[in-house]
């Protein structure tokens, strides 16, 4: 009986080990627990940073984008939350600020997905005299292939970066301008983006 | 008894089952499916093969990168890496942070990569212009943000890839 009650425990012992293999293995033990773990993860295997995060954005409840600056480049690191953990999911790459321009800019789109898409249009101020970008958008339909064109404003606080972020729930997004206004609100640098 | 009896079923059931799945991962990484034999066979299209081994590691934050070996043939340069992290989880290798230079300081122009993940890294290949014939020597240059390291190759002993 002894025995037989020492056996079971080491089938315990191994059916065990077999599972934290088996989990390493299928890297189901990826991800992390938090939004901020999952930044820092991002970053180092991207050999990015540790950037400083200037502002955390919360998309909605499973979207978290880190807005940050790591020496002369700006980034939108995205998080999202599936299957229990936080998991990088793009924008980790630093796009140059290009001190010589009035803002750097940079976009990502993720039409699909777990998260149901999002687009994201973000950027760095360089000229003082920039106090609100606008950005120029037009979003389609898929389905029923109308078009809604509008422009969105942002004020440029310190952090000098802006984030214009839609989740894209079937809809198409196109860019149409990028302008920078300065405070009698008269454009100060304008490109077109179409 | 009886008890004891399900116990038992229990567990065997589950070390089968987990045995069984990790047996099929397992099967993935057996070193003659890495792709490598598939490679090099692709690279022999090309006529002749010239293989040199250089086994050398650069250091990348906390991972390391092994240029394993270096191929060179009349229409391209390849070569083939492995790539440890310390901490396995992540984005995969930015593979086009690796430039080659020519031994006059010119940068081969990088065609593509591919790459086998497995959880402690990956093993990759990436593919560059050919090399001017008869170079001797060559700098692989790691540049990528912040990060900048060089490895200089001297081509030297050359390998059989018969």
């Amino acid at each position: 009986m002894k025995i037989s009650r020492l056996g079971g425990v080491l089938e315990w012992c191994a059916v065990l080990i077999l599972f934290i293999i088996l989990l390493w293995v299928s890297g189901l033990d990826r991800g992390s627990f938090t939004a901020q773990g999952a930044h820092e993860l991002s970053e180092r295997s991207y050999h990015y940073g540790p950037s400083k995060v200037v502002r955390k954005v919360q998309v909605d409840q499973d979207t978290v984008v880190f807005l940050g600056t790591y020496k002369q480049w700006f980034s939108a690191d995205t998080v999202t939350w599936s299957h229990f953990k936080w998991h990088p999911s793009g924008g980790v790459a630093g796009v140059p600020k290009n001190p010589e321009k009035p803002l750097a800019y940079s976009w990502d789109m993720k039409s699909t997905g777990s998260d149901g898409g999002m687009a994201k249009f973000y950027g760095y101020v360089n000229d003082p005299d920039i106090v609100t970008v606008e950005l120029g958008v037009v979003m389609e339909e898929r389905g029923s292939n109308t078009a809604t064109s509008g422009s969105e404003r942002q004020r440029i606080s310190d952090d000098r970066m802006f984030l214009f972020v839609w989740k894209t729930e079937g809809r198409d997004f196109s860019w149409q301008s990028i302008k920078g206004l300065d405070r009698e609100g008269k454009v100060r640098y304008e490109h077109k983006l179409q | 008894m009886r008890n004891v009896t399900v116990g038992m079923m229990i567990r065997r059931l589950l070390i089968f089952v987990f045995a069984a799945l990790l047996l099929f991962q397992l099967v993935d990484w057996l070193p003659w499916r890495d792709g490598n034999r598939l490679m090099i066979t692709d690279l022999k299209n090309d006529g002749r093969v010239t293989a040199y081994p250089v086994n050398r590691k650069l250091n990348m934050d906390d991972d390391t990168f092994t240029l394993k070996e270096l191929y060179i043939t009349s229409k391209r340069t390849a070569i083939r890496y492995a790539y440890r992290k310390k901490v396995r989880d992540g984005w995969s290798f930015p593979t086009s942070s690796i430039k080659l230079l020519d031994a006059s300081g010119n940068e081969l122009i990088q065609h593509g990569a591919s790459s086998t993940g497995v959880p402690w890294g990956e093993n990759g290949w990436i593919y560059f212009d050919p090399l001017p014939s008869g170079t001797k020597k060559l700098t692989l240059r790691y540049d990528w943000y912040d990060r900048q390291s060089e490895l200089p190759i001297l081509l030297e002993k050359e390998e059989s890839t018969q």
